[in-house]
């Protein structure tokens, strides 16, 4: 068995020959180790001309023993397709990966697994939607799986990192090179208490072409898929896809009719798609519940007014003003004018909007996204 | 015999005086030059000889011989010519020696014996004045520039001729074509120069932040920034802000006037300059034309807006490098630029002023139209330079102009305050801010150092408390604390306000400058 894993891995490793061809070739010679002692010819078979040059080139020059030990020493896992480890709901899916690579934490058997996703450049409101599902998923006990991209995806997994969570990262690149560098925080702590997943060899580069199949991973190890934001036009459709390809629920999160970054979620929801509401309500969630949901920042916008009102903060221009707050970010000037044209006749001079929103951002009511652009916190 | 002639040269914005002295011996006959010279200079000879001839005096068949001193400084410029020809026509006894005796003699002389003008006139004319002459003598186009001076006469001359017919009266030339160095007097000259017609605030859209921001800048004459889309008036308000700063006083005047000599863009005017100087270099402009330089060196953009503002449109589209050498003006309001032979220090205390998008195509955060991806705008702004962009205290963001604000542009609904009403407030918080630093070399708010904002920007109690809250929560720094206070300070001058307040506290909150703290 354990050769068995070093001649998969050697076979993994040789450039220009995929899952597809990986399957041929095992399927013909009956094992991997006969695919290693095929003779050119046999190989020339099913191989075409480039293929059998690189295949010939790697039988020459590499030796599976060497090759399973660099990953090993960079603390790789190789998990092969007919390993025990390999994923029980990958080995189902249509053109399953014929082997994966972990860094970090083993997957956790028991751990039920969501899929978090959504539009790389999201709003203000998709990147707290994002933090408040993940952060909810952990509460849970269930895992929160995502491509580690910019936007939805790093948010919600960095969101459940920091509630005690857990959280796979599917990659588009060797699990030893971090894309995109910004979440190079998110990276360090997926090696330390989550899971670093990727189907392609260690040290390849994030290329685009890439980043699709795995999107069938993603799909493939969660019970439900959340899509949180997406444009009409989204990479993030080839998750849903796949997912519904392989059986999985798909939950919406509502946005509003007219924002371009809600579109996409508004029409799985017209095609049929569920609508996210919370956690408890998602079906089979195979997870086991932690205690009560907790209270920290769960609070309710009512439940925040209450407060503001009772710390005596709150003059009645800075209610109204929060009033006018959403969890769409608005620009300062936006308020100062929609105060203004409120009831007709009333005219607030710009320093004293400037003073209330100044003092219920300092006091942590609002947040500021870009310069002075002001949402509630929820 | 040796005659002497006084003449003056410009090093930077200060000039020195220099002594022309000729001697004309026996020997080889010549006219040779001597006093570290530059090659203009040294061309003189050709032209002093040329014109004198031109003006019916015929050099003896001597040797002349002509130095320039203090000989260890290098002199430069055009202006050496009518000296040089005044000491030899002293020499030769051909003008008296009591004519030249207290004044300071510039010119450039062409073939023909006229007299053309000459750079830098100013910085000379005040330096004759402080080294006690009497009298200047410049050329005809010069005249209304040293006629700016008071307390010396200045005597214009147009020709060569001028200089020395006076005296000539036995050698044939009849007494009615005398034409005596003339003096003129102080009221034929015009005092101020022609208005230059200012766009308005009155007719300038755009929100009310944009137009406060303004206002403070020009209070407390701090550096600003607009971020904002395409068409959002960032431009137009620069343009404004000339308008609303405090007209130049006497002194400040002539510092700018002198810079405008130098750089030799004074021809057409007449008279001090009486407004601030705008200048606003386009953004291919070279490191050069920025700080001043060239193998001769002149003032640059920074210098030319001494006192006034300097507006960088576009700042994103800057060089790097570029925008670097603002650095040390901004630091220390001045630029030095070092060649090998000499120091060259030009004032450069301007207000910058700069307008950016906040992304390639502009409208960021206005996600609807904005496609520019997360890290186009990173790159973007991050191609605004650090240490530039600390040095800016107020940061304001414009808004599309909304079809309303068009409507009122064009009449009806209420109209907005000019540029003179906002100026009366901008006056009376210099008034404040003057009181405050006498003695102090500090002019303005924004000058404040460490000890002054101690002193004149303590805060209360519960407002200490919020601005440590506002600190934690918005994570600003040090230097951005600093620069709080500053226009806080300004804000309440504005107001008339003893103490710093929290609203004033919370306006120069909302403008600080965070672009993206990500």
């Amino acid at each position: 068995m354990g050769e068995r894993i070093e001649y998969a891995c050697w076979l993994h490793h040789i450039p220009g020959i995929g899952n597809k061809t990986i399957q041929k070739l095992v399927e013909y010679a009956g094992e991997e180790k006969e695919v290693y002692e095929l003779s050119e010819k046999a190989a020339g078979q099913l191989l075409t001309k480039r293929q059998l040059q690189s295949f010939l080139l790697w039988q020459r020059t590499r030796e599976p023993g060497r090759v399973y030990e660099q990953i090993q020493r960079k603390r790789i896992r190789f998990l092969p397709c007919f390993s025990e480890q390999y994923p029980e709901q990958l080995r189902n899916i249509p053109d399953r990966p014929y082997g994966i690579y972990l860094a970090g934490k083993d997957i956790p058997k028991q751990t039920g697994l969501t899929a978090l996703i959504g539009a790389r450049r999201c709003s203000a409101y998709g990147e707290r939607m994002a933090e408040r599902i993940g952060r909810e998923l952990a509460e849970h006990g269930i895992g929160v799986i995502s491509g580690m991209a910019r936007g939805v995806d790093g948010i919600g997994q960095w969101a459940a990192i920091e509630a005690g969570g857990y959280t796979v990262s599917v990659l588009g690149c060797g699990v030893d090179v971090c894309y995109p560098p910004e979440n190079r925080r998110l990276y360090e702590r997926c090696l330390s208490e989550g899971t670093l997943l990727s189907e392609y060899v260690p040290g390849t580069q994030p290329e685009a072409g890439n980043f699709p199949p795995r999107n069938r991973i993603i799909s493939g190890l969660s019970a439900n898929v959340i899509v949180v934001e997406a444009r009409e036009k989204s990479g993030t459709f080839i998750t849903v896809d796949m997912a519904l390809e392989q059986g999985r629920e798909v939950y919406a999160v509502p946005g509003r009719l007219t924002d371009t970054l809600s579109a996409g979620c508004m029409r799985l929801i017209s095609q049929g798609a569920q609508i996210f509401w919370s956690v408890e309500e998602m079906s089979e969630c195979p997870g086991q519940k932690l205690k009560s949901e907790g209270t920290a920042g769960k609070e309710s916008w009512e439940d925040a007014e209450k407060r503001l009102l009772q710390n005596g903060l709150g003059d009645s221009l800075e209610r109204e003003l929060y009033g006018l707050c959403d969890c769409y970010p608005r620009s300062l000037m936006e308020l100062y004018e929609m105060l203004n044209q409120k009831e007709g006749g009333r005219k607030v001079p710009m320093e004293q909007v400037v003073q209330a929103i100044m003092n219920l951002n300092v006091c942590g009511m609002l947040t500021e996204t870009g310069k002075n652009y002001y949402y509630r916190r929820v | 015999m040796v005659s002497v002639v006084t003449s003056g040269a410009v090093c930077g914005i200060e000039s020195f005086l220099v002594q022309v002295e000729v001697d004309v011996s026996g020997g080889l006959p010549g006219l040779e030059l001597v006093g570290l010279l530059s090659s203009e200079v040294r061309e003189a000879r050709e032209r002093v000889r040329v014109a004198l001839k031109n003006a019916g005096v015929f050099l003896p068949p001597m040797r002349i011989t002509v130095s320039l001193s203090p000989a260890d400084v290098r002199k430069q410029g055009s202006a050496f010519d009518l000296p040089i020809a005044a000491a030899i026509l002293v020499n030769l006894g051909c003008l008296n020696k009591e004519e030249v005796q207290d004044a300071v003699v510039v010119g450039e002389l062409s073939l023909d014996g006229r007299v053309k003008p000459v750079r830098g006139i100013l910085p000379i004319v005040l330096e004759a004045r402080r080294q006690g002459k009497t009298k200047c003598i410049v050329p005809v186009e010069n005249e209304q520039e040293a006629g700016l001076i008071e307390g010396i006469s200045i005597c214009p001359v147009g020709h060569l001729k001028e200089l020395f017919c006076c005296t000539e009266e036995e050698d044939g030339i009849g007494q009615e074509d005398v034409v005596r160095i003339r003096k003129r007097e102080k009221s034929d000259l015009p005092q101020s120069c022609q208005k230059v017609q200012l766009p308005d605030f009155e007719e300038l859209g755009g929100s009310v932040r944009v137009r406060r921001a303004a206002e403070i800048a020009a209070a407390g004459f701090h550096h600003m920034l607009m971020i904002g889309p395409p068409g959002s008036g960032k431009t137009m308000t620069a343009k404004c802000m000339p308008g609303i700063l405090p007209p130049l006083d006497q002194e400040e005047s002539l510092e700018v006037s002198a810079v405008y000599s130098v750089a030799g863009l004074w021809q057409g005017r007449s008279g001090l300059m009486e407004s601030r100087p705008f200048v606003s270099p386009h953004h291919t402009i070279t490191p050069q034309a920025l700080t001043g330089g060239g193998s001769i060196p002149r003032p640059g953009a920074v210098s030319l807006a001494h006192r006034g503002i300097l507006f960088l449109d576009e700042l994103t589209e800057f060089k790097r490098s570029t925008l670097d050498l603002l650095r040390q003006p901004l630091e220390e309001k001045k630029i030095c630029i070092a060649r090998s032979y000499g120091n060259y220090t030009y004032p450069a205390e301007f207000m910058l002023v700069a307008a950016a998008n906040p992304c390639p195509c502009g409208y960021y955060p206005d996600l609807r139209r904005c496609r520019c991806t997360e890290n186009e705008i990173r790159r973007y702004l991050g191609r605004i330079s650090g240490p530039v962009l600390d040095r800016i205290d107020l940061c304001v963001e414009t808004n599309r102009l909304e079809f309303s604000e068009l409507k009122r542009k064009q009449g009806g609904g209420q109209t907005r305050e000019n540029s003179s009403s906002i100026r009366t407030r901008v006056m009376l918080a210099r008034r404040r801010q003057e009181e405050r630093f006498r003695d102090s070399g500090i002019l303005f708010n924004a000058q404040m150092g460490m000890k002054e904002l101690e002193r004149f920007c303590a805060l209360g109690e519960s407002d200490q408390q919020f601005m440590q809250q506002a600190f934690e929560r918005m994570a600003l720094s040090a230097r951005a604390y600093h620069r709080i206070l500053r226009v806080s300070r300004t804000i309440a001058d504005l107001e008339g306000a003893e103490r710093i307040e929290r609203r004033h506290l919370s306006e120069a909150l909302s403008f600080r400058t965070g672009m993206r703290e990500k």
